[in-house]
């Protein structure tokens, strides 16, 4: 739902979702890498 | 600690004091107390989102168990983003919107007072429990640091804590969090250089990865499903989501912060922040505690690092076995540090399995020699790192920066507590026609009396186990049904009052049964708490007519 008083925040939430993605994928291949 | 090192510390508790009075204008009425005159910008609101969150448990508690366990625990953060996007779109507006003053005062709008009443009660509970943990953290630092008692070195902390927060309010904790966040992220910054420079005379980078690698420590992710386990990929992503959506949504005590921003924009702006910087800032902090490992393979760690029972067992008659372990403890530091040297691998993890052994006989003495069968000593790690590695200077800046994180943390809680104990109970069920001068002063109070009661709280949590754990397992106890309950409110239409308040009891009590009867780690508690609530809540509600419309 659209409100006047909030804008589209879309956007910031797909780049904390990507870089979370990242973050994962990084210090899974990091475990993997040094164990 | 040198004199120069307890000069910062002084210097600096001294203009974070100061500095949030000198913040704390228009605190003369109950809204700029409470809510700032919701006139924050969203930058100093997300820096105090984080800072709440980020106590003195944190840096000592977290770096502890890092170096024991390494980076896993991280798994534990890992559904903060999307719970953060969620209450974004969710409970933030909706908020803001009703412009009230605590999460709870909603639940009354939409559902009734009673309901209300027991969440902001359970709140309470949990809260002020945990509050006194987080001034444990650094109370047992200092104790060990300074020698000095722990009601002395709680009281130490509390104090000062106390008088901002009760003058200044809500401002004088925003503000003082903000400083917080720097001091804690250049302290932790420096630790790491600090480390890396030891490291790096006994070792490349690379060998020091393979070196903490060995041990299993750099493995963050775990995708098994197993129930049991605390932290994993799936504890932390489905339980650990559902904790940050309650802890971040229908706890007072972080649901005050986003309540003082200058807009819903503002307020989710602020959450985003967390968002961002949370998982990474957690990385950095871990990778504090493993680092503390590889640098203790080339220097001699001190067989236990709680060295607050030395001279008893000293003087006990286990003192020989104790001796002994340490003779053999030294003798086995110098094969495992001269295998990592030479990165044998199986050498070194032999050697590591065999340092392990003698440490565990060595708790074992102590234990024995003093009768305290919760000692450990995971939360002196990183503080003993600090004050015998650390230059001048940068001991100092360390020991004020968890000082200070123990405050700003516990100023925040504590001005929640106070919120809601005047808010909820006193403005609602004793005195509800008063002036504004009156409620400011009966919350003053109340921020005080609930200083005083998380004191002594400290005094009794001080050893109880990794302290970060403690805290989040009390958490788990009510956080996942205050939930359940704020989704039949926000959610659903055909929820009841009724349906509600005992679906909130029912969750409640479901969680306590598999708490003390399953092996199910506290992460699931979260959802399971959630769930119980909405079913058996929604379930309550089928049997009533639906509830008339309401404006909330």
């Amino acid at each position: 739902m659209k409100h006047a008083d909030q804008s589209d925040m879309t956007g910031t939430y797909v780049k904390v979702i990507a870089l979370e993605v990242a973050i994962l994928a990084a210090l899974w291949i990091f475990g993997r890498m040094f164990s | 600690m040198r004199p120069f090192d307890w000069l910062v510390v002084v210097v600096y508790l001294v203009w974070i004091v100061y500095d949030g009075l000198r913040r704390s204008k228009g605190t003369d009425k109950v809204d700029g107390y409470f809510l700032a005159n919701r006139s924050l910008p969203w930058w100093a609101v997300g820096l105090s989102v984080m800072a709440t969150q980020m106590s003195a448990v944190t840096i000592v508690g977290t770096t502890g168990q890092a170096y024991l366990t390494g980076l896993r625990f991280i798994q534990f953060y890992l559904g903060l983003p999307l719970a953060m996007i969620i209450l974004s779109l969710t409970v933030v507006p909706f908020f803001t919107r009703a412009k009230v003053y605590t999460a709870y005062e909603y639940l009354e709008r939409r559902f009734d007072v009673r309901t209300r009443s027991l969440a902001s009660f359970l709140f309470l509970m949990g809260r002020a429990s945990a509050l006194g943990v987080t001034l444990a953290a650094p109370a047992v630092v200092m104790s060990t640091i300074l020698g000095w008692s722990l009601p002395v070195t709680v009281f130490a902390i509390c104090v000062p804590m106390i008088f901002y927060t009760t003058i200044g309010g809500v401002q004088a904790v925003a503000w003082t969090d903000v400083k917080q966040m720097f001091i804690v992220v250049f302290g932790m910054s420096a630790a790491v250089v600090i480390l890396l420079m030891g490291i790096f005379q006994h070792a490349t980078f690379t060998q020091a990865l393979h070196l903490a690698g060995a041990t299993g420590r750099l493995q963050a992710i775990d995708f098994r499903f197993d129930l049991r386990e605390t932290y994993t990929f799936w504890s932390g992503m489905i339980g650990g989501l559902f904790l940050m959506l309650s802890y971040f949504g229908c706890d007072q005590s972080q649901v005050q912060r986003y309540l003082t921003a200058k807009s819903i924009d503002e307020a989710r702006q602020s959450l985003m922040m967390s968002a961002f910087v949370k998982i990474p800032l957690q990385l950095l902090i871990l990778t504090t505690g493993v680092l503390v490992f590889v640098f203790y393979l080339f220097q001699a760690p001190p067989m236990l690092f709680n060295r607050a029972y030395d001279a008893r067992v000293a003087r006990s008659a286990q003192a020989p076995a104790y001796a002994a372990l340490q003779h053999d403890f030294d003798a086995e530091i110098a094969t495992r540090g001269a295998a990592a040297g030479r990165s044998d691998r199986t050498a070194f993890l032999e050697s590591d399995a065999r340092v392990k052994d003698i440490r565990a006989k060595a708790v074992g003495v102590v234990k024995e020699a003093t009768g305290d069968e919760r000692y450990n000593d995971v939360n002196y790690v990183f503080p003993t790192f600090i004050t015998t590695q650390m230059p001048v200077g940068l001991v100092g800046l360390m020991i004020a920066a968890i000082f200070a994180a123990a405050m700003s943390a516990s100023g925040g809680e504590l001005n929640a507590l106070a919120t809601a104990t005047v808010i909820d109970f006193y403005r609602r069920h004793f005195v509800t026609k008063a002036t504004d001068s009156h409620y400011l002063m009966v919350s003053k109070a109340a921020t005080m009396g609930w200083g005083l009661f998380a004191c002594v709280v400290a005094m009794y949590a001080a050893n109880q186990g990794s302290l970060i754990e403690v805290v989040n397992r009390y958490g788990s106890f009510f956080y996942g049904s205050l939930l359940g309950v704020f989704v039949l409110a926000i959610m659903t239409k055909r929820a009841t009052a009724r349906g509600a308040f005992y679906g909130l009891i029912t969750g409640m009590v479901v969680v306590l049964i598999v708490a003390f009867t399953t092996p199910i780690a506290f992460l699931w508690h979260n959802l399971i708490g959630t769930v119980v609530v909405v079913v058996a809540g929604m379930a309550i509600s089928m049997f009533e007519a639906p509830a008339p419309a309401r404006s909330v």
